[in-house]
């Protein structure tokens, strides 16, 4: 009869279905395991490039930034995470220009999401793969991204043109 | 080989000496029932710590590593926990059958335990009739499962419960049936004889055909009769809504969960006693001195790495198969398994009467 | 002798099951709360009486699972001898065993093994 026939082989194609499976998960218990032991793997622990660990700006070794306090990136933020703070200086040619104060940037609300950095008309800002940020007050993750003493670098605003 | 009963010889000499003669037989008790209770609590932490391994492995990850050297100190860790955790009290439960259920499956589960040969003379009891014996007091433990559901004041219990019971009790039979075509080969129900008459060759060897699917029979019902692997529907109605022990807490629901742990050993350990030898170390015939390296290992040792293997396929087929659904896994009892079972003793009865065995 | 070990297992039994429980109730907090004794059903209270009837199909498998479990019972006592009995056990015991085999084909039939 048709059933028994398919009693009989509907058996033995069960049988050598299992033993497949199981053949698949032995050589997935042999295969060596790609967890990171961290901390213990931190002197040679090195994150890819792409990932987005915390929001910098760009300085060189003159110490100058390219951030013209344009604020596009404060308002492209979703979250509301970043606040340009600048004033209004008289150059020596007499014209007025906005420089940069302060860059204030709340890590602790910050969704990595980089429409800051794409929509920053002068790659100012970038994301750098560090991922060890923890601590103990939320204060301490309000931070100020452009350093001591750091100004905007002339030629480069000159080259790229007043686009603010 | 070492044989244990010169160790229990000394042991009473010694206490005969010390202490008058009704307290030898009192203190020798007490004695069993420690070891005893040592073993147990051993085997199910170090079976628990195992198959946390062995699943992450699986799972392409590492288990438990930070509690200990390579996490060896996780499950004390966790078992203190559960000790400290509250046991919360139901209304409207029916509070004898409730705290009834934990002791009823692990006094299953314990004589069981005390029923297998760990070495030559390492076994608590030792009845002519131990195989059977073995499997009645496994159903004991149907009994404290279908307790536990009814006894929680839940519908989900109850159907979880229910549910379990009629897969344990379609299960055992194959169980039942596959230890009968081994004694069919021996000719004992006694477990001390099964494993001696294998000093000549392991029963999986010896009848060939029959007892390898016996043995594949009898690794797939066991499994089902302790609600492992693939067929822990009832459990993993625990993981999703309810199960049979979803009202109980702490230490009450530790120990279900060792109880479940030591039942997968004692399937382990017994298809070791009727299908690899037991205690007995390899021997092959005509290799005297690989016979003689094999004897200088001692028995415990063979029936624990034995053990130890079948754990790991039991453990295998959990971590391979998805679960089956109540009525898949009835329909592969009733209409695949006995009648190959019913088969398979027939195929048995033939070699032994005719003499083809090895 | 096995008999009083026997007696000794079970009564080591109920004390590790005794000690244990008692242990976690003198070291494990205690705290009263209304909500907490309820059954448990995902967050919302109980609907109905919660011992209810079950489905009878699984009372069809219990009758199942105890005719073939009184012929296991009954083959015990035969396996142990099937070396002395021969074929003439063997052809006794297959009377027995058809009769039950035919209780299982009639079941598969009738349909009694699908579930409910």
């Amino acid at each position: 009869m048709r059933s028994t026939q398919e009693y009989f082989s509907s058996f033995f194609n069960g049988l050598g279905s299992l033993l497949k499976g199981m053949s698949i998960t032995l050589r997935e218990f042999f295969t060596p395991k790609t967890t990171e032991k961290y901390p213990e793997n931190r002197a040679h622990l090195k994150m890819f490039d792409r990932f987005r660990g915390e929001l910098i700006m760009l300085h060189n070794e003159k110490n100058e930034h390219h951030c013209v306090a344009c604020g596009i990136c404060e308002m492209n933020c979703p979250n509301d995470t970043i606040h340009v703070e600048s004033e209004m200086i008289t150059t020596e040619d007499g014209k007025k220009k906005k420089v940069l104060t302060r860059y204030m940037y709340d890590h602790g609300s910050c969704l990595y999401c980089q429409l800051c950095v794409r929509s920053c008309p002068h790659q100012a800002i970038a994301f750098v793969p560090t991922f060890e940020h923890a601590v103990f007050t939320r204060e301490k993750l309000i931070l100020q991204l452009n350093h001591e003493g750091s100004h905007l670098e002339e030629n480069k605003a000159e080259t790229t043109g007043k686009s603010n | 080989m070492f044989d244990f009963t010169v160790v229990t010889q000394w042991v009473d000499e010694m206490l005969r000496q010390l202490l008058p003669a009704p307290l030898v037989n009192a203190t020798e008790f007490v004695l069993v029932g420690i070891c005893l209770l040592v073993a147990y609590a051993v085997m199910a932490l170090g079976l628990i710590y195992a198959e946390r391994k062995v699943c992450a492995f699986f799972q392409c990850r590492l288990g438990p590593n930070r509690v200990g050297p390579y996490g060896m100190v996780q499950t004390v860790t966790d078992m203190i926990k559960m000790l400290i955790k509250e046991i919360i009290e139901i209304n409207h439960v029916d509070r004898f059958l409730f705290n009834l259920a934990p002791y009823i499956v692990i006094i299953a589960s314990l004589l069981a335990f005390s029923c297998i040969p760990f070495a030559k003379g390492l076994e608590i009891i030792d009845f002519n009739v131990g195989i059977f014996f073995l499997i009645a007091v496994s159903s004991i433990g149907i009994v404290g499962i279908l307790l536990a559901g009814w006894a929680s004041n839940n519908k989900f219990s109850l159907i979880g419960a229910m549910r379990s019971g009629a897969q344990m009790i379609s299960y055992e039979l194959s169980i039942g049936l596959s230890i009968l075509t081994m004694v069919v080969l021996t000719g004992s129900m006694q477990l001390s004889t099964i494993v001696e008459s294998q000093a000549d060759g392991w029963f999986i060897f010896k009848g060939h055909i029959p007892a390898f699917i016996a043995f594949v029979i009898y690794l797939i019902a066991g499994t089902a009769e302790t609600n492992r692997g693939p067929f822990d529907l009832p459990e993993a109605e625990s993981e999703l809504t309810a199960g049979y022990h979803t009202e109980y807490s702490g230490m009450h629901f530790g120990f279900f969960y060792v109880a479940e742990f030591v039942n997968m050993f004692i399937v382990a350990a017994v298809a070791t006693t009727l299908f690899w030898g037991g205690w007995m170390p390899l021997h092959i015939p005509g290799w005297e001195s690989f016979n003689a390296i094999m004897d200088y290992i001692p028995p415990i040792l063979w029936f624990l790495g034995k053990s130890a293997v079948m754990v790991f396929i039991i453990m295998w087929f959990k971590w391979t198969f998805p679960r089956l659904r109540i009525d898949q896994l009835l329909t592969l009892e009733w209409k695949y398994l006995l009648p190959i079972n019913l088969c398979n003793l027939f195929l048995m009865v033939f070699i032994v009467v005719f003499k083809l065995h090895f | 002798m096995n008999l009083t070990l026997l007696i000794v297992v079970i009564l080591t039994a109920i004390a590790l099951v005794g000690i244990a429980l008692g242990v976690a109730r003198i070291i494990s907090p205690r705290s009263f709360n209304r909500q907490k004794g309820e059954a448990y059903e995902c967050g919302i209270p109980t609907r109905g009486h919660s011992w209810m009837q079950f489905k009878a199909g699984y009372y069809l498998f219990a009758i199942l699972f105890l005719m073939f479990d009184v012929e296991a019972v009954f083959l015990f006592p035969w396996a142990v001898t099937v070396q002395d009995a021969g074929i003439d056990g063997l052809i006794n015991i297959l009377f027995f065993m058809v009769i039950l085999i035919l209780g299982l084909a009639y079941a598969w039939r009738k349909g009694a093994l699908e579930w409910k």
